[in-house]
């Protein structure tokens, strides 16, 4: 993973959080770091239209947190639940993630599910 | 220091702040393990051969190091268990508190856990506080004292560095009338540590965190207190006799001790006591403050908040303004610098510091001044990239 190129969406990320119109949400956290991810989902039908954020926490997660919602909205709630971790850390493109940061770039995937599975 | 010759680790070029965690072997102890297994493995304790003698000679000889190294008065009251949390758990599990338990809020899981355990047999747990420069708040201790049954204190914080009144406290809860048990799994490997001399009835260390390999440690035990009771885990070496109506346990620590223990562990652990020993205590001690010392003067240019009191171990837990603690160690971690970050298995702490995460930097012989430096060149450049 490039350092320029996170700490870029990182900034993009911290400026575009906020919550907007939604029908569901839910707060993820990784108890042992302290990153917390809420997310807002606005359904038009079985399509998750928006998806908006507020993240506190590290570069990893509010980063991944951030290309979630821009990567993920238009798609279909069933196609999202089917995303297998790699999938989705395929999807976000930033590379690899060392396994201790694991956690930090599939916090804001687990709280999605955790949102649409209500 | 003159140890970096014997430490093969170094050969990769990594600047190690990880001690707290777990310290790198030396040579010497790596050598003992290597002979063990080519000179001497056998089954300790019953077999009439050479190899077994000499493998039980080795085993008992590791637990005499070990007792002298900590004024364990004898070798029958050192307990091997596979590391400080196995030697707590095995602690409080003895002693069955039932009562009043006081024990405080910078306390690692290991000896927290057992006794939120504990609740459930009708224990009650108290928690002493801190000051704000991070150590116990004695007149909190001294207050909630009245009516406790088992005192559990760590000796030195994993997260603050804070050395803790020890040997006050155990007087303090005795005249009271309660155990006291004592996580020393960060004083051992840094501080002269006197079982004798502290008074504390149970005391538990890791050999990994003092050069020694994982999976060792110890439980020292006042023996009177234990020397009856039913052993928690039991089976091969736990017994003097058993027919099928009865059993009589065996004695002091083989009772404790059921199965084939860790032996090249404990043979590499004598090695690690040998080792510190020769350095001495003493010399171990004033290399961390040397290196405590330059660390606060170079971090006196940085935005860097540093928890816990002035006086303390070697190690410093820390956080910069707006970089999460991962953040930090990910970037030195790109700069060959290992530190750690998280929440150190001290979440209660945490939480009563308010913050969600810290990064730890801590020291051992092998570390220099130099070291010290790369460090802040690299959190200089990383407070650069992350501005």
């Amino acid at each position: 993973m490039k350092l320029d190129q996170l700490l870029r969406i990182y900034r993009k990320a911290r400026e575009s959080q906020g919550k907007r119109e939604h029908d569901r949400s839910h707060t993820g956290r990784n108890l042992s770091c302290g990153d917390e991810v809420t997310v807002y989902v606005k359904l038009d039908g079985d399509t998750v239209s928006n998806i908006s954020f507020e993240a506190s926490g590290c570069a990893i997660s509010t980063s991944f947190t951030y290309l979630m919602a821009e990567r993920l909205k238009g798609r279909d709630v069933k196609e999202i639940l089917s995303l297998s971790d790699e999938e989705f850390l395929r999807l976000m493109g930033l590379g690899e993630i060392s396994p201790g940061r694991i956690r930090c770039a599939l916090i804001p995937l687990v709280t999605l599910r955790r949102a649409l599975r209500r | 220091m003159d140890v970096r010759k014997d430490f093969p680790f170094l050969e990769r070029g990594i600047v190690y702040f990880d001690n707290a965690a777990t310290t790198q072997k030396p040579r010497q102890v790596i050598d003992a393990i290597t002979d063990f297994y080519r000179s001497h493995n056998a089954n300790i304790h019953r077999g009439i051969h050479i190899l077994s003698e000499e493998a039980t000679e080795l085993y008992e000889e590791s637990k005499r190091k070990v007792a002298g190294f900590l004024g364990v008065p004898s070798w029958r009251d050192v307990i091997y268990v596979k590391n400080a949390t196995e030697g707590l758990n095995l602690a409080v599990t003895l002693i069955r508190p039932r009562g009043k338990i006081l024990t405080t809020v910078m306390e690692h899981h290991s000896s927290l856990l057992p006794l939120m355990r504990a609740r459930s047999s009708g224990a009650t747990l108290q928690f002493v506080g801190l000051t704000p420069d991070g150590e116990l708040n004695m007149e909190d201790f001294y207050s909630k004292l009245k009516g406790a049954e088992l005192v559990v204190v760590t000796h030195a914080s994993n997260v603050l560095g804070t050395i803790n009144p020890v040997k006050e406290i155990v007087k303090a809860a005795h005249d009271e009338g309660a155990l006291v048990v004592v996580d020393a799994a960060q004083s051992v490997p840094h501080l002269k540590v006197d079982f004798k001399d502290l008074g504390a009835d149970f005391l538990a260390f890791s050999g990994h965190k003092m050069l020694a390999p994982s999976g060792t440690g110890a439980l020292c035990v006042r023996g009177e207190l234990v020397e009856d009771l039913v052993p928690p885990v039991a089976g091969g070496g736990s017994i003097e006799d058993v027919t099928l109506d009865e059993v009589r346990w065996a004695g002091l620590p083989e009772r404790f001790e059921a199965g084939t223990p860790n032996l090249e562990g404990a043979v590499g652990l004598g090695a690690a006591v040998d080792y510190l020993s020769r350095i001495g205590m003493d010399r171990v001690r004033r290399h961390e403050l040397s290196l405590l010392k330059e660390f606060f003067s170079l971090a006196e240019d940085t935005p860097m908040r540093i928890y816990g009191p002035k006086e303390r171990t070697g190690l410093v837990s820390f956080t910069l303004p707006n970089i999460h603690a991962h953040d930090v160690a990910d970037f030195l971690n790109s700069r060959k610098i290992a530190v750690r970050s998280g929440k150190h298995c001290a979440h209660p702490l945490h939480y009563h510091l308010g913050v969600p995460a810290t990064v730890r930097a801590s020291f051992y012989i092998y570390n220099t001044v130099e070291e010290l430096g790369l460090f802040f060149d690299a959190l200089g450049e990383l407070l650069e990239v992350f501005s």
